[in-house]
């Protein structure tokens, strides 16, 4: 009796093994977006880089934006489920998680706090005066580009989002500020307000 | 051993005095060879476009490339011969290769026609935008840029034939087409202490121009082994053209939106290549 039940538990396990192979599962878990937090950059040389000064050239204001986010008990119940067992088999490689985003990016917007120059007041939205970078590219994206690719996107094993953004005009101010708004297609919106940038002229 | 072969070979030329000439059922030639070549050009002033040409590499910034190459000549029919050549630069890619035909109109004159390509270099073109863009990154790609481009070309011409005893010559004096092969390229740019970025992009045409190609062959029959002819050769092979590389040109600020596109059309430039080789061939 003993043997037999052992025979059937080791063909079971065979089943599922072989079962098991194969691609790996492109469902997805689902997560929130819920922070966004700016650090200042310093994009003087070829390639910009997080400073923590709080100085910035009139025509190299940068800034990295990160959105981060939270994953509810789901993810864990579809983990324990999926990884139960031999339901997953892989040849010498771990399958990557693949994240979605239950209400994505829509919109991003800038505010300035300090007029830029005469002609564009405090409290403008200067959105249109940025494009944005989310590798090291030899060119910018514009912020509607950005949008783009951002509510389609699928995120692997790390569920935050992060990209830089560039001003494209000269500050003849000698201070800055902006307010950096995300939309989600719930028409929630997550905020943060930069640091008090000190303005020098280009060299 | 090496004397063994040089008794056989000095036999072999005792044996054999007798004149060699080409016969009507010699159907095939063989022949390797190893040679230099000179390239020379002129270079022009920068001006707002970039010159790649102003960037080819010659002797003047190298040493003489040299090279080895392979030649299968076959006639099929008594007043036919046709060649294909294979030649390796000093990275040993045959990358150089040359077809001709030859019709044998009279046993001194012979008309040519045939295509061919070989490489050229061009290296460190962008160092261009280094110097002709002030408070520019000139290329943030800090990589050394070396690309190979062909020259392709048809030519046609006569050819003049010369036996004598064992000594065999052909003088050719060839002209045609040729032109550069298309490449892209781009460079990107990013302004010191500043955000601006942008990228220009070239695309290069076809620009054909007409050249004059000279060729001197000439062969010695060594010695006859059976119905198999062993000689030595010497060749040479001048080109010279005017060319220009022709392309258009895109340049992008800060995004791939809306960018500026031109045509560019671009002096020309007087080039030249000179290759000189020595080899040894078999006929049979």
């Amino acid at each position: 009796m003993a043997k037999k039940v052992f025979v059937l538990i080791v063909a079971v396990s065979i089943l599922r093994i072989i079962s098991g192979c194969g691609d790996c599962p492109d469902d997805p878990v689902f997560f929130e977006f819920t922070d966004v937090s700016i650090s200042n950059l310093d994009n003087s040389g070829t390639w910009s880089q997080v400073t923590t000064s709080d100085t910035m050239f009139s025509e190299a204001v940068a800034f990295d934006i990160s959105i981060t986010g939270y994953i509810g008990p789901d993810r864990y119940k579809s983990t324990f489920l999926r990884s139960s067992g031999f339901s997953s088999c892989y040849a010498f490689s771990k399958c990557p998680e693949v994240l979605k985003p239950v209400h994505p990016i829509t919109a991003l917007s800038v505010y300035t706090l300090y007029p830029l120059d005469n002609d564009i007041p405090e409290n403008s939205d200067v959105s249109n005066l940025f494009v944005a970078s989310q590798y090291y590219g030899k060119l910018y994206q514009s912020l509607p580009s950005l949008i783009t690719d951002l509510k389609n996107k699928t995120y692997y094993d790390d569920f935050g989002e992060s990209f830089n953004i560039y001003l494209k005009s000269n500050i003849s101010n000698d201070k800055a500020r902006f307010i950096i708004s995300v939309r989600l297609d719930n028409d929630s919106i997550i905020s943060d307000t930069t640091n008090t940038i000190y303005i020098k002229p280009r060299k | 051993m090496n004397n063994k072969l040089l008794q056989f070979l000095i036999v072999s030329f005792i044996l054999f005095p007798a004149i060699i000439m080409a016969q009507d059922n010699e159907r095939f030639k063989i022949s390797f060879w190893f040679g230099v070549r000179e390239i020379a050009r002129d270079s022009m002033p920068d001006n707002n476009n970039l010159d790649f040409l102003n960037y080819l590499l010659d002797t003047k910034r190298r040493d003489n490339e040299q090279y080895a190459g392979i030649g299968l000549q076959y006639k099929p029919f008594r007043d036919w011969d046709f060649e294909l050549r294979f030649t390796s630069l000093s990275d040993l890619d045959p990358r150089q290769f040359e077809l001709n035909a030859t019709r044998h109109i009279s046993p001194y004159l012979r008309a040519n026609a045939g295509f061919f390509t070989f490489p050229v270099y061009i290296e460190d073109y962008f160092a261009y935008h280094s110097h002709t863009s002030p408070g520019f990154i000139g290329d943030i790609n800090s990589n050394f840029r070396q690309r190979i481009i062909r020259e392709w070309g048809i030519k046609t011409g006569v050819v003049f034939a010369l036996n004598y005893k064992r000594f065999n010559s052909l003088l050719k004096a060839n002209a045609g087409m040729a032109s550069f092969s298309r490449f892209d390229e781009s460079v990107a740019q990013k302004k010191y202490n500043a955000n601006l970025r942008r990228e220009f992009r070239y695309a290069s045409h076809f620009s054909p121009a007409l050249f004059f190609n000279p060729e001197l062959e000439a062969g010695f029959d060594c010695f006859k082994l059976g119905n198999t002819i062993f000689g030595a050769q010497l060749k040479t092979n001048l080109f010279i053209t005017r060319q220009a590389i022709d392309y258009t040109r895109t340049v992008y600020y800060w995004t791939e939106e809306a960018p500026e596109v031109q045509r560019i059309n671009n002096p020309r430039h007087s080039f030249l290549k000179f290759d000189a080789d020595l080899g040894v061939y078999c006929r049979f």
